[in-house]
């Protein structure tokens, strides 16, 4: 490894330190190392309580995996960028875009550093990275309000909950402050969805806001195939791991349901969409392909 | 997150978020909104239904010898042994399984000990059959 300079200073891209940055596999499979960035944001975790090694390698597991989802997600509003530019969305709005990426590599290097103060290496495979879907059987606009709907409205929504609630929990301890700060992106990315949704739900007609309604059956099925699969139960965890930032499965489970269904659906209803009809029809769908691969 | 005061706060800090809506504007400015004064939530509901419907999804611990890169510092190395456990997932797996990534990508990709990811997944394309 080589230390020249500060992260993203031009000296650290040298001949010398390119293949560290650029590192990947011999079949050309990115890896993500954030060894070198993590040294830049590491937190004091002298308050941690003890923890066995498994623990310890367990929470950063943890980290490291909202490490590489948060890096991943960056793209996920880059994708969005052309998308708002093509749907002609206010241009105050489409720079909160940029901004949210750079937030999605702030908060992947804050995890690393996470990973680096538990004593583990924050360097990971990049899974693959996929497009945005284009929508290209509806017009711009729709097209960007589905994906804007399923990333703000859901993803982000979802996401400040969870993390209020982790950081409610982990308040005054070593990873409080970073949970705050990490927890007020979120906050303006789930804002920036709603926001969208409130300027152009009024200028939906009739079968725009039906399309957008059949879409939602897609989103909560998304939603929850790939983030009920990630909250394990029953992992009969000590509760001082907790404070290393490994949640309570169970719980978790359970804020994403009521989120879903105290706040996001009838928001979405509010916006003119059958959110309840879809709700339903995807909780069903979930709960028969579950009930399937039992 | 046992704690229902937790719970409480976390669906207002969502509850707060979606206030967002019904200003049609956006203040990219006003960040400073406190999270737990401005919105109401129905704490009676019950998550009873949603806890037990969905199956334990514990580390398979049955594969300890497969190659561990996280400790791995040298550059080239951890591409060796990048490598070295990508041939061991595609012996035990097949290259073109589910369980392949997931051998691959493991705890590393989905986080899967006991948090939910915070970023946003790339959206789902549409199923549904338009008029």
């Amino acid at each position: 490894m080589h230390s020249m300079g500060s992260p993203g200073s031009p000296a650290e891209y040298s001949e010398a330190g390119m293949n560290a940055h650029f590192a990947q596999t011999p079949d050309e499979r990115p890896i993500l190392d954030l060894r070198r960035e993590a040294k830049q944001h590491l937190p004091d975790l002298d308050g941690l309580p003890e923890l066995t090694d498994e623990e310890r390698a367990l929470a950063a597991r943890t980290w490291r995996g909202r490490m590489v989802n948060e890096h991943l997600s960056a793209q996920v509003f880059a994708g969005l960028v052309p998308q708002a530019m093509r749907a002609s969305l206010p241009p105050g709005l489409q720079a909160e875009l940029p901004k949210a990426i750079a937030d999605e590599y702030r908060h992947a290097e804050q995890c690393a550093a996470v990973v680096m103060a538990l004593g583990h290496e924050p360097v990971a495979l990049l899974p693959p990275v996929h497009p945005l879907p284009e929508h290209d059987d509806v017009g711009p606009l729709e097209g960007f309000l589905r994906n804007c709907i399923s990333v703000g409205c859901m993803s982000e929504t979802i996401a400040v909950s969870v993390i209020r609630a982790e950081q409610a929990e982990l308040d005054g301890g070593p990873l409080g402050q970073l949970l705050g700060s990490i927890l007020a992106d979120e906050v303006q990315h789930a804002r920036f969805g709603w926001s969208v949704l409130g300027l152009m739900a009024p200028r939906l007609d009739d079968g725009a806001r039906s399309r957008l309604s059949d879409y939602l059956v897609d989103a909560f099925v998304h939603q929850m195939e790939y983030e009920i699969p990630k909250l394990p139960v029953n992992l009969g965890l000590r509760s001082e791991v907790a404070e290393a930032g490994v949640c309570d499965g169970s719980a978790a489970r359970a804020l994403f349901f009521e989120t879903m269904e105290q706040i996001i659906v009838p928001k979405l209803e509010e916006a003119g969409l059958e959110a309840r009809r879809a709700w339903e029809q995807a909780l069903t769908h979930w709960r028969a392909t579950q009930a399937a691969a039992d | 997150m046992n704690n229902s005061d937790f719970h409480h706060k976390a669906l207002v800090a969502a509850a707060s978020v979606v206030l967002a809506f019904g200003t049609g504007c956006f203040d990219p400015e006003k960040d400073d909104e406190p999270l737990d004064t401005e919105a109401s939530v129905d704490d009676s509901a019950s998550a009873d239904d949603t806890s037990d419907t969905s199956s334990n999804d514990t580390a398979d611990s049955s594969i300890d010898d497969r190659p561990d890169c996280s400790e791995v510092l040298d550059g080239e190395e951890l591409m060796e042994c990048c490598n070295s456990l990508g041939e061991w997932c595609a012996a035990e797996y097949g290259e073109e399984s589910d369980e392949y990534l997931v051998c691959v990508y493991g705890p590393d990709y989905d986080g899967s000990t006991g948090c939910i990811p915070w970023g946003p997944p790339v959206p789902p394309r549409s199923t549904r059959k338009l008029a």
